[in-house]
């Protein structure tokens, strides 16, 4: 009995000293500070340095990189890229709790809150006095020109912790006079035409109309009768629930709303008067779950359009079992049987109703700027060394090459005004035996690549696919859009605002997103239902905190915009 | 008289072996649906075409998976963690289970305690990288082995195993005659625990052949063992699909490719371990309760 004692009290002083110990090993580890924070270094003995960071997972690295290899020998640096295609985050939380650091991180996508959080322990150097016209005169150029860029990275403490990317492709860089972002629409609705020769209906053009499409479908077993499937295999309609290109958004637009994917907070949108709000609280969205319920009770909408995957969606339309559905290309989600099909236009709400007419799509934002693509850690001796080579960057032909590949293989010739075209599919396949896509993602650095709208007219030409898109965007589905406010993805939010969405964000969009499935699958919500919804969302989501910051970052956001 | 019980005896075999004609159909058929799966075209499987029979017929996966540069080397990795890692399991089991079913053990408790203890907290993923950093064991093979080279849990079932299934009065016996401790251990003990000797053969063995995150952390690439290889085969076909969802179109073709990666590496990493299954099965109905009650 003693002895037990003793070996117990032998094991507690064991862990206790164990606990100490590495307590103290925790705390000798910490971060070396060269020179004071938020001051130029000037320190530019150092020419060999390491790089932690992303590439494509179809990148071979980049040690045999060219365009990289050049920028290098010309400004006299060498670099040793440790890079890797996934679990890049699990690795380099790793190395920085553990104080392996080197010298930066490219690629890596950190969010601002982790910038603000590594600029404020010292992990990561300010680079803002950096940006000057003898250190980084393009970069200096850019956000001289682009205040937004400027906003966008600067943290709340007024440092800079990684340097700006963002690829600002939209119908301005095909030539279109206002510029949207490719991002604006995500789903393209499309019915299948044979379908509706064959049963004698016109395209429908309301929701009602759309509605009855749906029923004949379904009556007369499209699938079977006319593919020749087996019996009963007709989908009338099929999509993905809240997904990006193939959810059942779209069709809220007779309702006077669509809530896409929302890179900022789910549901988050700015209306035409300037007011931020969630649509998810409004009566039109209410009526939008309680309409759609009744389809969903027809059999009218997939049963599994909760769970199913791209995959499964993709693998249904290839059987040629589904009448409507949404992706970006019809050819892409259709396969054999894409002929057959035809783009549905935005539909107006029911007849006999306050959305009779109605048909809004709100748009959403494009990719934005974010900072996370290249950090300087502490233990760099010499950022301006690195900084000069990172300048090189942010000259349209370079970040034109590191994106897409070299001159010479992924830009083979010049149209008349000198502006480079991208290898075609063609060329792709017969030169290097892959598609241009692969292409890109062979030759693809992954770092602090900023892509203004301009380089798409004076450096190089977009894809033709994304050319096709951004012509369908501005010529078929911008003009069904009434109002093209949207919620700037690049609003900058104060270390205190981060917090709030860190606590309350992730419970305030599953909430959303669970909610709004049960209305469409069990019924919409009735009076005390909804009251409780909105009381749950205030009470336990911190709805209220959340309007509050983001109606105060847009406020500093658009007041910048003056 | 007798002829009632040799029809209840027949009526007893006739449900016993549709019994288990149901259990071997429920575990064989999804093993078999995979196969099938591995060559078929993948949005047929999704629309449910492929109970019986594949649809058309395509070996575009294990086309896939064998052209990868890296599978041979993975497969060299993964058999010599397994071999490596099982002995060295095994091993450590056996050493201190024995230790612990000796009820004169000095500070027997103390032990059992500090063992369990471990069952229970585990330091987490950033403070056992820090631990294997420290030790230098980075990018060294026995990163895999060393931490949590005892498996608790295991090391329990063994040590009961020991405890109430190897009769005492053997060891008492084998003492009288003369036998040192080692002595008995290894002439008595050992042979006497085969049944549980293989048991823990084969869950370290499973254990090791699927394990992939260790690798991913402590080794360098050229070290990965299969499921690594595997999952990074997948990753680039799932990424070149990826990169076609956004721009470039042919999501629809690339995406097939990666779904019949997904159905032939299951296949590719699985078979070694059902090939070997069988040669070891014969020892694990007898094992794989025993030592498993009274505590």
């Amino acid at each position: 009995m003693k002895k037990t004692r003793i070996f117990f009290r032998l094991a507690v002083l064991t862990l206790a000293v164990a606990m100490v110990l590495s307590f103290t090993a925790c705390t000798g580890g910490s971060a070396n500070y060269n020179t004071e924070p938020h001051t130029v270094n000037e320190n530019t003995d150092q020419t060999e340095f390491t790089i932690m960071g992303a590439q494509s997972a179809l990148s071979p690295g980049y040690d045999d990189n060219e365009v990289l290899n050049d920028l290098m020998d010309e400004t006299g640096i060498h670099i040793t890229w440790n890079t890797m295609s996934d679990s890049l985050s699990e690795q380099v939380n790793i190395r920085i709790a553990g104080d392996i650091m080197p010298d930066a991180f490219m690629g890596v996508g950190f969010n601002n809150y982790a910038l603000s959080m590594h600029g404020e322990d010292g992990a990561f150097i300010d680079l803002a006095p950096y940006i000057t016209p003898e250190i980084m005169p393009n970069l200096y150029q850019i956000l001289e020109d682009n205040p937004r860029v400027r906003a966008a990275i600067t943290m709340d403490d007024g440092g800079i912790y990684g340097l700006p990317a963002g690829e600002q492709m939209g119908t301005g860089g095909v030539g279109k006079e206002k510029d949207y972002s490719i991002y604006s629409i995500p789903q393209f609705s499309m019915i299948n035409k044979a379908w509706l020769d064959e049963l004698g209906l016109e395209v429908p053009t309301t929701l009602d109309e759309l509605h009855d499409a749906l029923v004949a479908f379904k009556e007369n077993d499209m699938s079977h009768t006319y593919y020749g499937n087996d019996p009963g295999t007709t989908l009338p309609m099929s999509t993905g629930f809240d997904q990006w290109c193939w959810g059942q958004n779209i069709f809220y637009a007779g309702f006077g709303f669509t809530n896409w994917i929302n890179d900022v907070c789910a549901d988050l949108t700015l209306w035409d008067d300037g007011t931020v709000g969630f649509v998810s609280t409004t009566q039109n969205y209410r009526d939008a779950v309680t309409y759609f319920h009744d389809w969903y009770a027809e059999g009218l909408m997939d049963v599994e359009m909760f769970s199913q995957s791209d995959t499964q969606l993709i693998s249904k339309c290839q059987q040629g079992y589904v009448g409507v559905s949404t992706w970006w290309y019809i050819e892409e989600l259709m396969g054999d049987y894409s002929d057959d099909y035809v783009f549905l236009p935005v539909l107006t709400g029911p007849a006999g109703t306050e959305y009779e007419g109605t048909r809004n799509v709100t748009i959403r934002t494009g990719g934005g700027t974010n900072g996370g693509q290249l950090s300087i850690t502490s233990s760099c001796q010499s950022p301006i060394n690195l900084l000069k080579f990172f300048d090189k960057w942010y000259e349209g032909e370079t970040v034109m090459q590191l994106q897409y590949g070299p001159i010479g293989t992924y830009f083979l010739d010049q149209d008349e005004n000198g502006v480079w075209n991208s290898i075609t599919e063609e060329q792709a396949q017969e030169k290097f035996g892959k598609g241009a896509g692969e292409l890109k993602s062979y030759y693809e650095v992954q770092g602090p690549k900023l892509i203004l709208s301009k380089y798409y007219l004076e450096n190089f030409n977009m894809e033709d696919r994304a050319i096709e898109r951004l012509n369908d965007l501005y010529d078929y589905w911008m003009p069904q859009v009434d109002h093209d406010c949207v919620y700037p993805v690049d609003c900058v939010f104060t270390a205190d605002e981060l917090d709030t969405i860190d606590r309350f964000k992730p419970d305030f969009e599953s909430a959303l997103s669970e909610q709004e499935g049960l209305w469409l699958r069990d019924g919409g919500p009735t009076d005390e239902e909804w009251d409780a919804y909105i009381q749950h969302l205030n009470d336990k989501c911190g709805m209220q905190e959340l309007l509050d910051v983001y109606t105060a970052a847009y406020g500093r956001y658009a007041a910048a915009e003056q | 008289m007798k002829k009632t019980h040799s029809m209840s005896d027949r009526t007893s075999d006739i449900i016993l072996v549709a019994v288990t004609a149901v259990v071997l159909l429920i575990v064989a058929y999804p093993i078999y649906y995979v196969l099938i799966a591995s060559v078929s075209n993948p949005y047929d499987v999704y629309a449910g075409k492929t109970f019986l029979l594949p649809s058309e017929f395509t070996l575009k996966g294990y086309t896939a998976v064998f052209a990868d540069p890296n599978i041979l080397s993975g497969y060299i990795n993964s058999i010599k963690y397994t071999v490596i890692g099982t002995i060295f399991s095994v091993v450590m089991l056996y050493i201190t289970a024995y230790p612990l079913a000796q009820r004169d053990l000095p500070g027997r408790k103390f032990f059992s305690i500090f063992f369990l203890i471990t069952m229970y907290f585990g330091g987490g993923l950033i403070p056992t990288f820090l631990v294997v950093k420290q030790t230098h064991l980075i990018d060294s093979i026995w990163a895999l082995f060393l931490p949590g080279g005892v498996a608790v849990g295991n090391m329990i079932i063994v040590r009961n195993y020991f405890q109430n299934s190897i009769p005492r009065d053997l060891i008492e016996a084998s003492e009288i005659d003369g036998c040192s401790k080692l002595r008995t251990f290894v002439s008595i003990v050992i042979p006497l625990s085969k049944p549980i000797l293989a048991v823990m053969v084969v869950f370290s063995m499973v254990a090791y052949w699927n394990d992939w995150f260790t690798a991913l952390i402590y080794l360098t690439a050229d070290k990965a063992p299969l499921p690594l290889v595997l999952r990074n085969i997948l990753i680039k076909s799932s990424a070149s699909a990826s990169q076609a969802s956004t721009i470039s179109g042919g999501y629809a073709e690339l995406n097939k490719l990666t779904e019949m990666i997904k159905f032939s590496s299951i296949i590719v990493a699985a078979a070694p371990m059902l090939i070997i299954y069988p040669f070891v099965q014969k020892y694990f109905e007898k094992g794989f309760m025993a030592g498993a009650v009274k505590g």
